[in-house]
């Protein structure tokens, strides 16, 4: 019984990490806090809905529209608001609010659209595979595989490749970085892009069995913040750490207690964590100049 | 000695775990109702050491002891009551507050600062109020003069002046407050050379009418000698020479290294 | 006209949240995200001695303050602990665990069923304030009194000290001030008016749930109060409520659903916020710019 919880909870783990990542990668690279990732998340989950159910293409068609269609708006929420300001000058608190007034616009829009209430994609019951005394359905497989390969397949891009390195130039001084003769324009659009796409597969994924609604997306996005948190601010693999251990600990209060209360070990844990060792995990400190 | 700093170490790591040691085993003393200069090269930890002193960094180890009290462990505003003041460097007057409100701020006197006294103390909150003005206009006469253009500019955001007249005016607001001790960190860097003067001038005061100690950080070297009485000079985390101003800066070995000479 | 009257009771509540606000955002620069969290916890704790005791107004809204005020430390706390964006996470999470307790703890809040049948308030213990236009004409008084005393507030020494926090919280500790402690007490009181809100809110439409006290608030708040202008003492704060509550009846006239209408209210906030950032940073009044 207890295992079976532990699979969930590392799936579950493995959507926060997609999440995280696109959330962290954004954060890292510029220091925006990305408020507005919610709003794109719904956008990728209602993009789905539209393409999977209201027209009525294949599955695996839909959630690739969606992704190309999510990565899209990622890219127009920097190039519309975010860049225009930092060029202003302005600081990024202003940044902040400037993305809680897209995320508003942007999720009401979507609920002007389509509704506010629960819509679903796939009602059926699925298909699962039993491993001994563990029970994964069909799209938990995808959730598994498809996250699974694409957390991996990015952590050794971000590594190895030269675009890696340039992440991790851009997160450590965009100054410097311009000065040497790097792109920053360039180097924001892939981040951008690269951004929605993470947080679009994290929304296909899991809206997938469990529907979808227009605002679902501030509380998933706070499960990732405190994942990337967990883990350790200012890398990627931490994500991956924290998202999983987020999703552990979460399916471990639903085994012990009940799921009411697993949003409230996010945040309490969240609070802990903050208080006593906010550069999470396997983070390091900054030196505050 | 009024400030004796003991045995000092502080380092940092970075993101790659490496220990970069800033402050390796500091010991100064300062000598009341003089003026020090402590000079050194960019990133030798002077402003650092600075905000060990005066409670900003506590990752420290080592001792602070100011007028025979260990205030190592002490927080910032509770060593400032103790009658330490501080001139940040690069930091003028809040822009967003009047001329007069910044002066106000630098006063002693806490009357009518929480959120009760406006409310039932009022005539207390009125005669403080009133005092402090004068405090602070008698101040800027003192160092400016009596007819002084800024007594116009009391309800004046204090964004409307120079840079230069705000670390003027934010460094003889210091002389508000009963302080003893008074850290300066870079007081004329950037500062249109015709206020220098002065900045001397309100230096010497502090030291000769108000008897205070003063603690300087500067580059401009030919302010340190018409200025400072003793010198000390911090490189490689430790203080390598201290001694009367003169001695220091003619010394051949410092004139080399820092001066370039 | 009783419409008219309703919109003007929910104007003088959200005056009073959005100069609670202004308390800690405008004058100490301390980006809440909670502030509906204490809009609740003052409608909660105002609910129960409402329904279970029978004390004059003032006494109850004394204690709500009070109580009220007392959870402010836990951010307090944070914002000592937690810099910059951490702080404002801190928030962040604060709001939502205490909508997952007012939600979950059933026993106590009765969860999403929610509290029905509040009385009236009762001033002086006797008279019960019943009926609209005595609804009214008491939440006018009580927003005009509360707009009177952070006017005091923000013009007092103290409100200087928190000015000088917001700009340059270092230097203030340089200048001997306790900035901790200044920074706790705005917290208390801009909570403990977010409370007394709550309180009025609740007597007023004698029913309440979890769903009015969300994070959803919290950023309505906010955003009411950068319309209206952080830093300004108390008209910024006001139009900022105004504009907030008087838009969406506006919209009424328009003929939208009522479900449609409500959205693309909130688009219309958004939209300002955006475009807000891009001209005018500190709001309509306000004299402030964001750190």
């Amino acid at each position: 019984m207890l295992t079976q919880f532990l699979i969930n909870g590392i799936i579950t783990g493995i959507l926060y990490s997609l999440l995280a990542i696109g959330f962290a990668l954004v954060y890292n690279t510029t220091k925006l806090f990305h408020i507005v990732a919610a709003a794109i998340y719904v956008f990728a989950a209602y993009m789905f809905y539209l393409f999977a159910v209201t027209f009525g293409m294949p599955v695996l068609v839909a959630a690739i529209v969606a992704v190309v269609l999510t990565m899209g708006l990622s890219l127009l929420t920097d190039v519309s608001v975010y860049r225009p300001l930092k060029n202003r000058k302005a600081s990024n608190n202003v940044a902040m609010i400037a993305s809680i007034g897209m995320m508003t616009v942007i999720v009401n829009l979507i609920a002007m659209c389509f509704g506010n209430e629960t819509k679903v994609i796939d009602n059926t019951i699925h298909r699962s595979f039993t491993l001994g005394s563990v029970i994964i359905t069909s799209p938990q497989m995808w959730q598994l595989v498809a996250g699974g390969l694409v957390i991996a397949a990015f952590l050794v891009f971000i590594g190895m490749s030269s675009w890696g390195i340039r992440f991790r130039a851009l997160s450590a001084d965009s100054v410097l970085f311009e000065t040497l003769g790097y792109n920053t324009a360039n180097t924001r659009t892939f981040v951008f892009l690269m951004s929605g796409a993470f947080i679009a597969l994290a929304s296909c994924l899991t809206v997938y069995d469990i529907g979808l609604d227009p605002n679902m997306g501030m509380n998933v996005l706070i499960n990732a913040m405190v994942a990337m948190i967990i883990g350790g601010v200012g890398r990627f693999g931490t994500c991956v750490l924290g998202g999983v251990t987020l999703g552990v600990l979460q399916a471990l209060t639903v085994f012990q207690f009940s799921s009411n209360w697993q949003n409230a070990v996010t945040f309490v844990l969240l609070l802990i964590l903050l208080f006593i060792r906010p550069q999470g995990i396997a983070g390091y400190k900054q030196r505050t100049v | 000695m009024i400030l004796e700093v003991r045995d000092i170490r502080m380092s940092y790591a970075n993101a790659r775990k490496e220990v970069f040691n800033l402050l390796n085993g500091v010991d100064m003393a300062v000598e009341e109702g003089k003026v020090t200069a402590l000079i050194g090269g960019n990133g030798a930890g002077k402003t650092t050491l600075f905000n060990i002193v005066s409670g900003f960094e506590k990752g420290f180890k080592g001792q602070v002891i100011l007028e025979g009290n260990d205030i190592s462990k002490l927080s910032a505003h509770k060593i400032s009551l103790m009658g330490l003041g501080r001139l940040f460097q690069g930091r003028q007057l809040m822009d967003d507050l009047t001329l007069m409100e910044n002066m106000k701020i630098a006063s002693d006197d806490t009357t009518g600062e929480n959120p009760f006294d406006c409310f039932f103390r009022r005539k207390k909150v009125a005669a403080s109020e009133a005092a402090k003005e004068q405090q602070a206009i008698n101040i800027l006469v003192r160092v400016f003069g009596e007819d002084n253009k800024y007594l116009k500019m009391l309800n004046h955001k204090a964004s409307e002046l120079s840079y230069g007249e705000q670390r003027l005016i934010a460094m003889a607001r210091l002389l508000i407050g009963n302080d003893r001790l008074l850290l300066l960190d870079e007081p004329t860097s950037g500062v249109n050379p015709r206020y220098i003067d002065t900045f001397r001038t309100i230096i010497r005061d502090m030291v000769e009418k108000e008897g205070q100690t003063v603690l300087l950080i500067e580059h401009n070297m030919s302010f340190v000698r018409s200025v400072a009485d003793h010198c000390h000079y911090l490189a490689d985390g430790k203080i390598i020479k201290s001694g009367p101003t003169a001695e220091v800066l003619d010394d051949p070995v410092i004139r080399k290294d820092y001066l370039g000479l | 006209m009783e419409y008219l009257l309703h919109i003007g009771i929910m104007l003088c509540i959200y005056i009073i949240l959005v100069l609670s606000t202004n308390l800690t955002v405008g004058m100490a620069n301390l980006l809440t995200m909670c502030q509906a969290a204490f809009y609740g916890v003052g409608a909660y704790i105002g609910t129960y001695f409402l329904m279970h005791f029978n004390l004059p107004f003032v006494l109850i809204a004394l204690i709500v303050m009070f109580a009220t005020g007392l959870t402010s430390l836990v951010i307090s706390y944070a914002s000592v602990k937690l810099k910059g964006d951490y702080f404002i996470l801190g928030t962040l999470g604060f709001q939502m665990i205490v909508y997952t307790i007012l939600y979950n703890w059933v026993n106590v809040t009765r969860g999403p069923y929610g509290i029905p049948g509040i009385p009236s308030i009762k001033l002086f213990g006797v008279w019960s304030v019943t009926g609209i236009y005595a609804y009214f004409f008491f939440a006018l008084v009580l927003a005009v009194s509360v707009a009177l005393i952070f006017n005091q507030l923000q013009r007092s020494p103290y409100g200087r000290m928190l000015k000088a926090i917001r700009t340059d919280e270092l230097s203030a500790q340089a200048l001997g001030r306790n900035t901790v402690q200044l920074k706790a007490w705005a917290f208390f009181i801009s909570a403990a008016f977010a409370g007394v809100a709550g309180l009025v809110y609740a007597s007023y439409v004698s029913y309440i749930d979890p769903t009015s006290f969300t994070l959803d608030e919290s950023i309505f708040i906010i955003t009411a109060l950068f319309i209206g202008g952080i830093g300004s003492r108390v008209w910024g704060p006001i139009v900022g409520a105004a504009v907030v509550v008087i838009l969406p009846e506006l919209l009424r006239f328009v003929g939208l659903p009522d479900a449609v209408a409500a959205n693309l209210r909130q688009v219309i906030y958004g939209l300002a916020l955006v475009v807000l950032m891009f001209l005018r940073p500190q709001g309509l009044l306000g004299d402030a710019k964001l750190k």
